[in-house]
């Protein structure tokens, strides 16, 4: 047996391709597959899927993307659903991951189905904003992180009182909910990255 | 961060429904993507005015404090924090509005 080749057939089934042990476009260093997820290489650089990430991965990025716009948010949903949904077996599969981290209804929804799920905090946290906490930590210490904690969470209580204040204006407030939905995020990265629970 | 003051309702509602008015502003928020144009006009008019407090903040308190401090200093580390969360917001507001994300590359 190659080192190349699946031990079983591959998860995705013919979708993969007509080798149904192939793993990776046998291509490991370059490209891999964690999920058994991952359609043949050309259909992944099809859609912009990277080398190292599977379709599902790069479906979960767009769609927890801030810059993502709503249609590539909503193909990419679609898209993380197909994914998901190759086979029994995978759906199962990725319907495992998911529930762990979002609970078993936004998974039936399909909404974390483009989400990526980090292991240890419960919440649900883009590879954005955990990539950017990742650095601030790097670049800035620890007690830089603690700081953003504080501040966002100063910064969205000043919102919600915004928010109220506005609403009883007659405003529309949906930008600014977001706004806090998204500091809300930024302070489960910062609380992912300082192990805190 | 300083506790920044709180927004002025009458005229952040009235910058939107100016904006809400423009023909670009109409016309994305027609489009099936973007909302309504009411809701793309709040978003930018709420990102001007948030955009306008965090520079206020960098400008007129942070960025002089800085000058008066030794970089040595833990201070001095407070306060690029305090700068970097002023960047992270104006960051936010320049990417999440639909009118004006045009300026953001993609790939």
């Amino acid at each position: 047996m190659s080192i190349r080749s699946l031990t079983q057939e591959d998860p995705i089934g013919l979708a993969g391709g007509l080798n149904l042990y192939g793993f990776a476009d046998a291509d490991p260093v370059n490209f891999s597959d964690p999920f058994g997820l991952c359609p043949p290489k050309w259909l992944c650089d099809l859609i912009g899927a990277s080398a190292g990430e599977s379709s599902l991965e790069h479906y979960a990025q767009v769609a927890t993307d801030p810059s993502s716009s709503r249609v590539e948010k909503f193909g990419a949903t679609v898209g993380g659903l197909f994914a998901a949904l190759w086979t029994p077996d995978t759906y199962l599969q990725t319907a495992t991951t998911l529930t762990g981290a979002a609970g078993a209804s936004r998974v039936l929804v399909g909404r974390a189905a483009a989400t990526t799920a980090v292991e240890g905090v419960g919440a649900q946290v883009s590879r954005g904003a955990l990539g950017a906490m990742e650095r601030q930590l790097a670049t800035a210490g620890r007690g830089s992180v603690e700081e953003t904690i504080r501040t966002l969470t100063r910064r969205i209580a000043q919102h919600e009182a915004d928010i109220a204040t506005y609403r009883a204006a007659g405003g529309n407030v949906s930008s600014m909910e977001h706004e806090i939905r998204a500091w809300r995020e930024t302070i489960d990265a910062a609380r992912k990255v300082l192990g805190i629970q | 961060m300083t506790d920044q003051t709180s927004l002025d309702p009458g005229e952040l509602k009235s910058l939107a429904d100016l904006l809400s008015r423009a023909p670009r502003v109409i016309k994305l928020g027609q489009s099936t993507d973007a909302g309504s144009s009411e809701e793309v006009a709040s978003e930018a008019a709420a990102g001007l005015f948030d955009i306008r407090k965090s520079a206020e903040v960098l400008f007129t308190e942070l960025l002089p404090r800085l000058m008066s401090l030794r970089p040595e200093g833990a201070e001095f580390e407070d306060v690029l924090d305090d700068i970097a969360e002023e960047y992270r917001h104006i960051n936010y507001h320049i990417t999440n509005t639909r009118l004006f994300n045009y300026v953001v590359p993609r790939e």
